[in-house]
């Protein structure tokens, strides 16, 4: 496929797969802007209930992408390079330089766009020669980069290049882009003048002049209607017969046309002046017959003297209604302002259809912009969208969650991308997506710092309960391969973000005070973890737990409040589960509910272990209970114990 | 003088530029490196020429190419035929460079490919786990992932010589030697490990300190070339900050450089007064810190044998703390590129770097 598909002209493309032959196909978008298409035979309600005829064939997933000429790696330089000027000139824009400077960067920009657009072409001219295989599809490309070249030249002289102060005159610089696109009459004078100079040395002093050429006049009339006099005057003195009065009498009144130049230190009036009275004097040698006996030359001097009819004849000798547009302007209208272009190109291009010309005007690089945001290139499409006034940032709202997020570089990127922009919920959805890729592949390390990267609480309390789910049943905080602490243990501020990951965070501290032999603090913190609600009730019964050996401590680091605080929570806990069993026992038979589960989770610890085998909910439960009454008891014992002691040690001290 | 600067398209984003060693280092340049690319359907490693330093014009000549496997995330030599890169597949492979004898016949051959030494243990359909960083240390080499997994290679050996899994929870992002035995790894929170390879028996590293408080990537970091225990590491945040290993709990100098990700840092290998940095922002930096050494050792000289030796001495320039921060002499080598610049590698006084927009830029007679 390629730019230029117009869009009445669908492609269409042949799935090489029997099946889909036969049965019919389903597509459907993957990411990006590639489809997914296999068979499929449509079924309907009407449709009969049978297996499939075609359950033993092999069935294929096809993958259909957009093949985008910008994706050529030559074009790809192109596009980049040019991306490059592109944010150039917005950042000129942007900036707070005068008018005029910003005018001449403007220009140095442009002619820098159509330098790199000149480099492509050359490069693909050089594959298209030098690949065979290759050289109808480049040079296909070869045309559309050089009517990009050959339209924006034209802006390029319209809209850049305009000479502040000074008439908007344009015709010197659009002759220029005639000449430049249109060499046809450069080229045939140089295969005039090389055959007389071919002529010369074989036939020597042979009486052939220029015109036994057969596109002599042809280059001839060429050279003047764009306007080169020098290089007209030149061919004219290669005719056999230059010296006659006819050929005098043109060369003499090429010689003499005013040229307009925009610095020429004419005004326009002065110019207008001299031009009417050079063009009286062509039409005076006419009238006076001076070019009858030589009707190419009477042809000529017609067009110089602005003849209109002639003009429009000489249409059949231009290759385009451009290059006449521009013989047209020469010759009747010289000092043409830019806003009268419109009226005189409309008129142009009626003549010169009748004249049985045909032009199209190659249009629509939209598609291929959007096309560049769907693939790899998606910061060139960024930084276009940019700058586009309305539609860009939706369109970025749109594609950028749709970039395959296939490692976390990539996603990094897209976030950043989004950052720069203030799309606040593009960088949320995105590190979700990273954090629940990642807790899919159980790595919940890596999710809590997605989570973290995304201040997302719910997410990150989420974990947090999987962190203490796991240290319930194994004791510590690692999976099988990983340990957790290296994270947990660093933590520092980020834990604010969600209570349940701030208590995990403290427990972790409760751990790391405890292993240090730091049993003061470490009972300070948890006791307030405990007396501020800050633990979730599922974990109550292991902080307790903890608690024992710092209770049963030859020290006594509880004070008598601290246990007050601690019995103050196992009471709580033990009135909880009271009421939980009097609304079980109501529903006979006992329901295994999930809140209850979680209750009791802090039970199935070390000893317990094995009771855990047996599954019926009964005995299970049978089971719990006993290990929670035991547990009860050995807490009930030690605060006790510890109680004693602290008003002792509390009493002994005060006095 | 400026340095020259000749920038080339070659049709790949760019995502790790490496000059290629001479056998003579002492005594010429390397007009020779490799690139290899990201983000496209089909990557490839490539080797290139520069032709002359002095034609400012001169186009690149690609010598050789090899189509890569998924992102080129990381690519070191080993010595001067041999390097090593590394997969966003997982994958990481030892490459040769064979010169049949003509200028022009350079070839890229496969040597070992040790494939899949990053996975993840439950990964849905199609889902690789990128190999993101490498370092090397004569024939031994140490790859990260994101996996968190960490494991050491060596070049002439097909089976890994040890592999830690879960040497981080969370995905590991940057890697460097400091010895022989010690690597220092960083992670998406920015939690930088030391590690030593040389105890096998626990998985334990010898320390761990935090970038941040914040969850700020550790992107890259850079061993002073002879003050050893002064590390470099860039940030996510455009960070630059200097570590001083024998007191490593918080950085010794923080430097907000970069706006945008700091993607390398390269120390000047044999005048390491010069440091390189480029940037997600566009920005390619050379830092030179000659002023701050040279300050910090008149001192030494005025107050003969007494205080003067302070610990801004051996540093480098780069331990002086908050003091000699303003003193730091940081130029721009290019007018910042609307793209990322992923990679950079200096050598003399040329200076190579690739970007995201596809092109590559030759920095010639860099002022050192």
């Amino acid at each position: 496929m390629n730019g230029t598909t117009s869009h009445y002209a669908p492609k269409i493309f042949g799935i090489p797969d029997s099946v889909c032959e036969q049965v019919g196909i389903i597509g459907q978008w993957m990411a990006g802007d590639k489809i997914g298409i296999h068979a499929n035979s449509h079924t309907t309600s009407k449709s009969s209930d049978k297996p499939s005829e075609y359950v033993n064939h092999p069935a294929f997933i096809h993958h259909l992408k957009l093949d985008v000429v910008l994706f050529d790696p030559i074009v790809r330089k192109l596009v980049n390079e040019s991306n490059g000027t592109f944010l150039a000139v917005q950042k000129v824009r942007k900036s707070k330089v005068n008018q005029n400077d910003i005018q001449s960067e403007y220009l140095k920009l442009s002619r820098q766009y159509r330098s790199i657009v000149r480099a492509c072409l050359e490069n693909l001219q050089e594959v298209a020669s030098n690949f065979p295989l290759k050289k109808e599809q480049y040079l296909k490309y070869v045309a559309i980069f050089y009517n990009i070249e050959y339209i924006w030249h034209l802006c390029e002289i319209l809209f850049i290049d305009v000479v502040p102060g000074k008439w908007n005159a344009v015709l010197p610089q659009m002759l220029d882009w005639i000449r430049f696109h249109f060499p046809k009459c450069e080229q045939q004078t140089n295969r005039v003048v090389a055959s007389i100079e071919g002529g010369l040395s074989s036939t020597l002093g042979g009486s052939g002049g220029g015109e036994a050429h057969p596109e002599y006049w042809h280059a001839l009339t060429g050279l003047v209607l764009q306007g080169r006099v020098g290089e007209a005057r030149g061919l004219l003195r290669l005719h056999s017969s230059a010296r006659q009065e006819a050929f005098r009498a043109i060369d003499e009144a090429l010689r003499t046309m005013p040229v307009y130049t925009v610095y020429g230190g004419f005004s326009v009036t002065e110019f207008d002046m001299r031009w009417r009275c050079w063009q009286v004097s062509c039409s005076n040698k006419i009238d006076a017959g001076v070019f009858s006996s030589w009707p190419e030359l009477d042809f000529i001097a017609r067009i110089l003297a602005g003849q209109e009819k002639v003009l429009d004849e000489a249409a059949k000798e231009c290759e385009s209604w451009e290059q006449m547009l521009a013989a047209w302007l020469l010759y009747t209208d010289p000092t043409v302002k830019s806003f009268h272009l419109g009226s005189h190109a409309s008129r142009c291009i009626a003549q010169f259809r009748s004249q049985g010309g045909k032009f199209s005007v190659p249009k629509a690089v939209d598609s291929l912009i959007l096309s560049l945001m769907e693939s790899n290139l998606h910061q060139v499409g960024v930084s276009y969208l940019d700058h586009c006034p309305t539609e860009g940032e939706a369109c970025l709202n749109l594609l950028l969650p749709r970039v395959p997020l296939t490692s976390e570089k990539r996603a990094l990127k897209v976030i950043q991308i989004a950052k720069q922009r203030d799309l606040r919920h593009i960088v949320l959805s995105t590190c979700k997506v990273m954090g629940k890729r990642a807790l899919a592949r159980k790595q919940y390390g890596l999710a809590l710092a997605w989570a973290l990267r995304s201040q997302d609480a719910g997410f990150a309390t989420h974990l947090a309960d999987r962190f203490l789910e796991g240290y319930s049943a194994s004791g510590e905080f690692a999976s099988d391969s990983h340990s957790y602490l290296d994270l947990l243990d660093n933590l520092g501020s980020c834990m604010l973000i969600s209570g349940r990951l701030t208590f995990l965070g403290k427990y972790c501290e409760f751990h790391r005070l405890y292993r240090a032999g730091d049993f003061r603090e470490a009972a300070a913190l948890l006791v307030s973890l405990l007396s501020s609600h800050l633990a979730p009730k599922y974990f109550w019964m292991t902080l307790l737990m903890d608690a024992v050996p710092l209770l049963e401590s030859n020290d006594v680091v509880l004070t008598s409040d601290d246990t007050y605080a601690l019995m103050h929570c196992l009471e709580e806990l033990i009135t909880d589960r009271n009421s939980e069993m009097n609304r079980a026992i109501g529903h006979y038979p006992i329901p295994y509910s999930e809140d209850y589960d979680d209750d009791l989770v802090g039970d199935d610890m070390e000893d317990e272990m094995d009771d855990l085998t047996i599954d019926t909910n009964t005995s299970n439960k049978v089971t719990m209970d006993r290990a929670f009454k035991r547990k009860e008891g050995l807490i009930r014992l030690a605060l006790g114990r510890n109680l004693a002691r602290a008003i002792v040690h509390e009493m002994s001290n005060t006095e | 003088m400026a340095a020259n600067v000749c920038g080339n398209f070659v049709s790949k984003k760019i995502n790790k530029v490496r000059w290629k060693p001479t056998p003579d280092r002492h005594i010429s340049g390397s007009d020779t490196f490799i690139t290899g690319s990201w983000d496209d359907p089909e990557n490839e490693l490539a080797l290139w020429h520069y032709p002359s330093s002095d034609d400012q014009d001169a186009d690149l000549v690609k010598l050789a190419s090899l189509p890569h496997v998924g992102d080129v995330t990381e690519i070191k030599f080993i010595n001067t035929e041999f390097f090593v890169c590394s997969s966003s597949f997982g994958s990481v492979k030892l490459n040769r460079l064979v010169n049949a004898g003509m200028k022009s016949s350079w070839s890229i051959i496969e040597d070992i490919s040790w494939n899949k030494l990053h996975y993840f243990d439950s990964a849905g359909p199609g889902e690789h786990c990128p190999c993101t960083a490498l370092a090397s240390f004569d024939e031994d080499i140490v790859t990260v992932g994101e996996d968190g997994r960490m494991v050491l290679l060596t070049a002439h050996r097909k089976n890994p010589v040890r592999i830690m899994d879960g040497a981080d929870s969370c995905s590991l992002h940057c890697v460097c030697f400091l010895k022989y035995n010690q690597v220092i790894t960083g992670n998406l929170r920015g939690q930088l490990k030391v590690w030593d390879l040389g105890v096998q028996s626990h998985q334990k590293p010898i320390s761990t300190f935090m970038l941040s408080g914040e969850q700020i990537q550790a992107t890259c970091i850079s061993q002073h070339p002879t003050q050893r225990h002064v590390v470099l590491v860039g940030g996510e945040d455009g960070s630059l900050t200097a570590w001083d290993l024998r007191q490593s709990r918080f950085p010794v100098t923080l430097l907000s450089a970069h706006p945008d990700a700091v993607n390398e840092v390269k120390f000047h290998p044999v005048q390491p007064e010069h440091l390189f940095t480029c940037s997600a922002s566009g920005e390619l930096w050379h830092w030179n810190t000659a002023a701050l050494s040279a300050a910090a050792t008149p001192g030494a000289h005025l107050n003969l044998g007494g205080m003067g030796t302070t610990q801004e001495d051996d540093g480098g320039g780069w331990l002086g703390g908050e003091a000699s921060k303003h003193r730091l002499e940081v130029f721009s080598l290019i007018p910042a590129l609307h793209k990322p610049i992923n990679s950079l590698d200096v050598d003399r006084d040329s200076l190579v770097c690739g970007c995201d927009n596809e092109a590559v830029y030759l920095l010639s007679n860099i002022p050192i």
